[in-house]
């Protein structure tokens, strides 16, 4: 099933990436949203009424003003125009949560690998450290990690994906060790062929696709966890136009100006929910026997 | 199946003594030189190795983590930094109320989560399943901290309906004190028949509880839908059905107890996952849990508070799994074979 | 053969209530078990099966032949009143006891589910919920069915199980602690504890081994003759076909090619379809009758 799915045919290709598409009405909206997201991060200098608002301006007479037509989000506490922070940040959250994944990826697939492939001690070593690892909830190691670093973004990336290599390296491990116990693997092995050979030919893109959902899956949840650290005050620091820390500082106004925290929420929210639409839908695709189609 | 418990067990006393490993690599090894942060910005050199001694910091690493290993074992977790108390006290003072806070929530998304994961998988493609799909992937993809701020805005700002502070109306403590057993306030005011807080209880648990409720409300919805979509092609469900059960029994029953299994697994899970959440919103609704003392901590950069609280919440997420892996063994006799 | 049924202290209710000519295969002439006419059954403008007529004889077993894919296991679906739940829909009449299976309401129809006619499937233990004890399917079933208390439904459960030639204590057992062969004789008690007059069998015995299997048809075939249960056999397997059944009927693409006694069809099929068939049957005869 997993070998169909990576070699469709290729001319059979956009035909059947349409056929996909109207068979599931959540994926389209999920690709479609995750798409407004995208783009709108990457043109947001362009889209953004008020660009400098993003991180140097202020403007200490405009404060606190309701949505209006110059202002369609209102403006925050240092008059600032919410919709181009808005728009920024979504230059930041994807962004991190594309590093947390990289990182993950980087570290955990060569240990999943290592783990499945070999198994004997390595196997058993790095399983007891990833069964640590995982004995917390992610927010909450991710959350040690940043406290007791300095906050800032990068280190926010990086207590995140301190936290999220251990299942990749579980997920691959298992598909590692799947593909190594199958005759012709074995029979690669007794001929002679490199372990990297067979490593790289057989067991790495036999685990590709239950890793591309994974992954596609995990977007949404490092993005709530990295609003969450930011909402905290571990993440990036302002005038960085972060959606959590955005939520953190409107705080003290919403009950009267509700505007500072409802748009960069609604963000946060719109965001998880495109991405979650999109792993859930590629799922349903690339990994049929998880979860019926309809 | 005994053995399947001693393995189980023997694994979770393993991962518990990785933990605090893990933990105390966080405190000691990640930050540094931790004497200079726990000595505070303005220490001098000298004070700087008085409590790099005090610590044992100068000690090898080994050494190092063995003691910390049995200070952890004796209660000591160290002292807080913001309150000067054991960390250890402060934990047990605040960890009924979240406890408290997240039962109420789980038993919130079992009763309404398992019915709607049910009705959708009952009639897949129809609008109900589209509603409750969509409500579900909403649950998921919900910040916490941001529905704690609009759930405020509303019920209390605009309908005043709801109190939206503390665990109940301090007000009660003069004219109907508390009698506290477990320190949970819901549980206290039942077995003590103090109805008035009781009812005041009631209401404060509301929101912060659907707020929490959110995430598992999600996932456990999604995994009964799958599991009982799962299996309504399998020849066990055909079998039930040529025997006359009525549907609401074919469902119901038997595919139910069928989808439970890997609800319950998830069980642990969104426990754990829900006691970090209550670390965004407790502090939010003024609730007196761990949540609160946390985010209290991180503010004032509280190292032996944090890595306290981290251990606690990791601890009681081995020891819930334990539970569960036991509960599911003992439900699905198969899983004891694996 | 009566060993089957009578081995075993025979309890209060003896199964032994054969009311026909125990042996006499397929009465005939008599009112048929199950008649099915003009039954049609489709996915949305699909038809896949198309039966003008087919009756299941009191007290005979028939054989339904045909690749898979055929429409077999469809065709008994229906009779059952299941196949719109796998999304079909079915036109025609199906007569049992006087009545259309098709025209009744679905409390009705259920009622008639397990109490009159029973089924059984091909994954014997998969036909089982994994977390429901045996014995707790039992009981709530009887207790579905009119058995008026818990201890009476085990009990008739029990001897059941006795009837099949297995051991009570089977019933605390959960279905991956029994084999095949014995998951299926469950399966075949359950139907004998609810007093099915009926017993749909969808390739009861393809997925156990020769030994297993030719238990399960002797079992099947003192169900007939010693309870006078008839029996719809659906197999691809000729041979086992060959081996039990009174008549047979070949299908294929959803309809039935030829039609008769067994021993006829077999020795001289009419169709070039059946004929293929047989050609591929090693050797066809009837083995070890039994008693």
């Amino acid at each position: 099933m997993i070998e169909q799915a990576l070699t469709p045919t290729p001319a059979g290709r956009p035909a059947r990436l349409a056929a996909v598409l109207r068979r599931n009405p959540l994926l389209t909206v999920g690709a479609a949203l995750s798409l407004i997201v995208v783009l709108a991060g990457l043109f947001a200098p362009i889209l953004a009424p008020h660009p400098a608002d993003a991180y140097v301006a202020t403007h200490p007479t405009e404060t606190l003003l309701p949505p209006s037509g110059l202002h369609p989000f209102g403006t925050d506490q240092l008059g600032r125009d919410i919709l181009t922070r808005v728009l920024y940040g979504a230059r930041i959250s994807p962004l991190i949560a594309v590093l947390v994944l990289l990182i993950a990826c980087v570290v955990g697939i060569p240990l999943g690998i290592a783990a499945g492939y070999f198994g004997g001690l390595i196997d058993d070593v790095l399983m007891r450290i990833t069964d640590v690892f995982l004995a917390f909830p992610a927010l909450l190691l991710a959350l040690a990690f940043a406290a007791v670093l300095s906050p800032s973004i990068g280190n926010t990336t990086l207590a995140i994906a301190l936290t999220w290599w251990p299942w990749y390296t579980r997920l691959v491990r298992g598909q590692a060790a799947s593909v190594a116990g199958r005759q012709y693997v074995e029979a690669a092995r007794a001929l002679g062929v490199p372990h990297r050979r067979i490593l790289l030919r057989h067991v790495l893109p036999n685990s590709i696709t239950p890793l591309i959902v994974q992954v596609s899956l995990d977007v949404s949840a490092v993005i709530l966890t990295a609003s969450a650290l930011s909402f905290l005050g571990l993440g990036a620091q302002d005038p960085t136009p972060d959606w959590g820390l955005m939520v953190s500082q409107g705080q003290s106004y919403f009950t009267t100006q509700w505007w500072l925290v409802t748009f960069p929420g609604a963000a946060i929210l719109l965001t998880a929910v495109a991405f979650n639409l999109l792993g859930d839908g590629l799922r349903d695709v690339l990994d049929p026997r998880r979860v019926p189609t309809r | 199946m005994i053995r399947y418990v001693v393995r189980r067990v023997a694994l979770a006393i393993l991962v518990v003594a990785g933990v605090v490993v893990l933990t105390f690599v966080i405190a000691r090894v990640v930050p540094g030189d931790p004497a200079v942060s726990w000595a505070g910005p303005h220490a001098s050199r000298a004070e700087i190795a008085r409590v790099r001694h005090d610590l044992g910091l100068d000690r090898p690493l080994p050494v190092q983590i063995g003691r910390y290993f049995i200070g952890v074992l004796g209660g000591d977790w160290g002292t807080s930094i913001h309150t000067h108390r054991p960390v250890l006290s402060d934990i047990m003072d605040r960890a009924p109320a979240s406890i408290e806070l997240v039962l109420v929530a789980l038993l919130f998304s079992l009763v309404v989560g398992i019915p709607l994961g049910l009705v959708s998988a009952k009639w897949p493609g129809k609008t109900a399943d589209g509603v409750i799909r969509v409500g579900a992937v909403l649950g998921v993809s919900m910040p916490a901290f941001w529905l704690a701020l609009i759930l405020q805005l509303v019920f209390f700002q605009r309908l005043h309906l709801l109190p939206v502070a503390g665990q109940y109306d301090p007000n009660l403590d003069y004219t109907h004190p508390l009698t506290q057993y477990t320190r949970m306030v819901l549980v206290d005011a039942l077995v003590t028949g103090n109805w008035s807080v009781l009812r005041s209880a009631a209401a404060h648990v509301v929101l912060p509880a659907l707020v929490i409720a959110s995430y598992p409300l999600g996932v456990i919805t999604r995994m009964v839908r799958a599991s009982v979509l799962d299996s309504v092609g399998e020849d066990h469900v055909r079998m039930v059905r040529s025997l006359g059960f009525p549907e609401r029994s074919v469902f119901g029953r038997f595919a139910l107890k069928l989808a439970l299994n890997p609800v319950i697994a998830v069980v642990a899970l969104v426990f754990a996952y829900s006691l970090a959440n209550t670390f965004l919103v407790e502090a939010i609704f003024d609730w007196p849990g761990l949540g609160s003392y946390a985010a209290d901590s991180i503010s004032s950069l509280d190292t032996p508070a944090i890595v306290g609280v981290t251990l606690f919440v990791a601890i009681v997420y081995v020891l819930a799994n334990l539970i569960v892996d036991l509960v599911q063994a003992w439900l699905d006799p198969r899983i004891a074979l694996r | 053969m009566s060993a089957v049924f009578g081995s075993e202290d025979p309890g209060p209710r003896s199964p032994t209530g054969g009311d026909l000519d125990p042996g006499g295969p397929g009465a005939g002439g008599s009112m048929p078990a199950v008649e099915v006419r003009d039954l049609s059954i489709a996915f949305g403008s699909r038809e896949v099966v198309h039966l003008e007529h087919l009756e299941i004889g009191e007290g005979e077993i028939l054989g339904l032949a045909g690749e898979s894919g055929s429409g077999k296991s469809m065709t008994a679906l229906a009779i059952l009143g299941l196949a719109p739940t796998v999304g079909a829909t079915v036109r025609g009449a199906i007569r049992f006891e006087g009545r259309d299976l098709l025209e009744l309401s679905p409390r009705e129809l259920r009622d008639v589910r397990g109490r009159r006619i029973a089924m059984i499937f091909q994954s014997p233990v998969a036909s089982f919920n994994p977390v429901f004890r045996v014995g707790d399917l039992f009981v709530r079933s009887l207790l579905l069915h009119g058995a008026p208390n818990r201890r009476e439904a085990r009990a008739r459960a029990e001897e059941a199980l006795r009837g099949v030639l297995l051991a009570p204590d089977l019933l605390g057992r959960y279905p991956h602690q029994l084999s095949g062969g014995q998951a299926q004789r469950v399966a075949i008690a359950l139907a004998l504890a609810l007093r099915s007059r009926v017993l749909l069998a969808d390739e009861p015995t393809s997925a156990l081994d020769v030994t297993v299997q030719a238990e399960i048809l002797q079992l099947i075939r003192a169900l007939r003759d010693e309870r006078g249960m008839s029996v719809l056999f659906i197999s691809h397997d000729l041979a086992v076909v060959a081996e039990l059944c009174d008549r047979i009927a070949v299908m294929r693409e959803g309809r039935i090619v030829e039609e008769g006694p067994a021993d006829d069809v077999l020795r001289a099929p009419r169709h070039e379809y059946t004929r293929a068939l047989v050609a591929a049957v090693p050797k066809v005869g009837r083995v070890g009758g039994g008693s």
